[in-house]
C-alpha cells in the first residue's frame, strides 16, 4: 500500500531535492545556453581554425554520454590536479554537454533564414553586429524556441545523472530515501511527478514565449 | 576635370573556383543615366551588378563608384588588397540595391523595415525616422501598409516597399536585379511604374530585367550580355531595332516568339 507517512516524514529532504534539482538545472541550462550562443558565434566566424573546432566540440560532447563526462571529471579530474565539488562538476558538466546542443539548434534557426536578408542589410549599410542584432537574432529565436524548449527539458531530465556522482538533488534524494526506507513505490512515484511538473512549467513557459516571439508569422 | 561617371567598370572578371562568370567587362554609367542589362540565364548580368555593390567579390579588374574604388585598395606597390569590411559599407552608402526576392525583414512591420536602416547606420531619431519612412512609402503607394507585416502583402507591394526602403537611404545611384521576376504577372506593371518615376526623376539606375518592352522605354542604353561579355551594347532603338550580333537576333527572336504565342493564345 502506498505509505503516504514515509513521504512526510522525508518532506524536507525532498524539497531540498527539488531546489537542488532546479538549480542545478537552470544553472547549467543557462550557461549552456550562454556557451552554445558564443559557439554559434565563433562558428559564424568561420575561418580554417574554427569551424572544425566547433564541429570537434559538438562531436565530443554529443558522442559521448553525460555519465561518463561526469564520471571523466569528478573522479578523473583530481589525478590531473582538478578537484571540484560534485556540484561543481555536475553544474559545469550540464553546462557543457547541453552547449552543444544548444549551439546546433541555433545553427539550424540561423540556416532557415533566408540568405538574401543578411544581403539587403548589408546593402543598405548595417554592420554584421547590427545585422545580427536586429536581423538575424529575433528570427532565431521565433525558430529556435521550440526545440530549445525541448532540449531544456531534456537537460533537466538528465539532471538525474547527476545523482551518480552524489549531487544530492532529487534522484538522489529519492534513492537514499528508497534504499533506507526499503519502499522503492513512493519514493519514485514522487520522483516521477516531480520531473513531471519540472517539464510542464518549463513547456508552459516556453509556449508563452513562442506565442510572443513568433506574432509576425499569423497571416 | 570632366564629371566622374556613377559607375565606372574596367576589365571586369569573375569567378567561381574554375568557373569564369564575368570575362573582361567594360561599362560606363553617367549620372542621371538609366541602363538596363539584358540577356539570357547564366550570362552573368546578375553577377555584374552584384559586383558593383560588392555583394560578389570581383576577381580581377575594377570597380569604381563616384570615382571611388569599390572592395579593393592598392598598395605601395600596386598590388590589390581587400579594403576593410567598414571601408567598403562606407563606399557604398551612394548605392542600393533592389532585390529579385525583395529581401524585407519579416519579422518587422513595414515601417520598421523601410526606418530601421535609416536608424541604424545614419543614426537619425526615431521619430524623424518613422517621418521618413512614411514619406517614401507614401511615393510608392504604400503609405496606408506601413502597419502590415511584409507576409501581409503581394508581392508587387512588398517589392515597392523594398524600394521605399532603399530610398529613404537617398542614395544616387539605384541597381535592380530582376526586380519583376518573381512577381505575378498582374503586378509587373505598379513596380515598373515606380522604376519609371525614379528614371523620370533623374536618378543613375541600372537594371537587370527580362522586360524588353521596359528596358526600350525607360532606358538610355540598353547592355546585351552573353557568356559573360558585353555583346552588344547601344541605345534601346538601334539594339532592339538593328541588333548586329547574331547572339542578340538571337535572343530577340526567341523573345519575340513567346511574346507572339502569347497573343496567340
Amino acid at each position: 500500500m502506498i505509505d503516504f507517512n514515509l513521504l512526510a516524514e522525508h518532506r524536507e529532504a525532498i524539497l531540498a531535492g527539488v531546489w537542488m534539482t532546479v538549480k542545478m538545472s537552470a544553472g547549467g541550462i543557462s550557461l549552456g545556453l550562454l556557451l552554445g550562443l558564443a559557439l554559434h558565434g565563433l562558428r559564424q566566424l568561420g575561418g580554417p581554425w574554427l569551424v572544425p573546432l566547433y564541429h570537434a566540440y559538438v562531436a565530443l560532447f554529443r558522442g559521448t554520454p553525460l555519465l561518463v563526462q561526469l564520471f571523466l571529471v569528478f573522479y578523473g579530474g583530481p589525478y590531473i590536479g582538478l578537484e571540484w565539488s560534485a556540484e561543481r562538476v555536475g553544474l559545469v558538466g550540464l553546462a557543457l554537454y547541453g552547449a552543444a546542443y544548444f549551439a546546433e539548434i541555433f545553427r539550424a534557426g540561423r540556416e532557415a533564414i533566408p540568405r538574401g536578408q543578411i544581403e539587403s542589410a548589408r546593402d543598405l549599410g548595417l554592420s554584421p553586429g547590427q545585422t545580427f542584432r536586429v536581423v538575424l537574432w529575433p528570427q532565431m529565436l521565433a525558430r529556435c524556441l521550440a526545440p530549445l524548449v525541448g532540449q531544456t527539458v531534456i537537460l533537466v531530465k538528465e539532471s538525474s545523472v547527476l545523482s551518480i556522482i552524489t549531487v544530492a538533488e532529487l534522484t538522489n534524494v529519492a534513492m537514499t530515501i528508497a534504499t533506507q526506507s526499503y519502499s522503492m513505490l513512493e519514493p519514485y512515484a514522487v520522483l516521477a511527478l516531480a520531473y513531471w511538473a519540472i517539464a510542464i512549467v518549463v513547456a508552459a513557459t516556453g509556449a508563452r514565449l513562442e506565442r510572443h516571439f513568433t506574432q509576425y508569422q499569423c497571416r | 576635370m570632366s564629371q566622374p561617371y556613377a559607375i565606372e567598370i574596367r576589365n571586369l572578371h569573375k569567378h567561381y573556383g574554375a568557373h569564369h562568370v564575368l570575362k573582361g567587362i567594360d561599362l560606363d554609367i553617367r549620372p542621371g543615366e538609366v541602363v538596363s542589362i539584358i540577356g539570357g540565364s547564366g550570362s552573368g548580368k546578375s553577377t555584374l551588378l552584384r559586383c558593383v555593390n560588392f555583394l560578389e567579390e570581383y576577381t580581377g579588374g575594377e570597380v569604381l563608384v563616384n570615382g571611388r574604388m569599390i572592395g579593393y585598395g592598392s598598395s605601395v606597390t600596386g598590388e590589390p588588397y581587400r579594403l576593410p569590411e567598414q571601408t567598403i559599407r562606407e563606399s557604398l552608402t551612394d548605392v542600393c540595391m533592389v532585390f529579385q526576392q525583395f529581401n524585407l525583414w519579416p519579422h518587422m512591420r513595414v515601417l520598421d523595415n523601410v526606418a530601421a536602416p535609416l536608424r541604424l547606420v545614419k543614426g537619425v531619431r526615431k521619430a524623424e525616422a518613422y517621418e521618413r519612412a512614411q514619406a517614401q512609402l507614401e511615393r510608392v503607394g504604400m503609405g496606408h501598409k506601413a502597419a502590415s507585416y511584409p507576409g501581409q502583402l503581394s508581392g508587387g507591394q512588398q517589392q515597392r516597399v523594398a524600394i521605399a526602403r532603399a530610398l529613404t537611404m537617398q542614395p544616387s545611384i539605384m541597381l535592380f536585379d530582376e526586380p519583376t521576376s518573381a512577381l505575378d504577372p498582374e503586378l509587373v506593371g505598379e513596380v515598373l511604374n515606380v522604376i519609371r518615376d525614379l528614371a523620370d526623376a533623374g536618378m543613375t539606375l541600372a537594371i537587370v530585367t527580362h522586360e524588353m518592352g521596359f528596358a526600350a522605354r525607360v532606358s538610355d542604353k540598353v547592355v546585351f550580355l552573353a557568356e559573360g561579355r558585353i555583346e552588344e551594347q547601344g541605345a534601346p532603338r538601334d539594339l532592339f531595332n538593328t541588333p548586329q550580333s547574331a547572339r542578340l537576333q538571337q535572343f530577340l527572336t526567341s523573345w519575340n516568339e513567346r511574346q507572339g504565342s502569347l497573343t496567340m493564345a
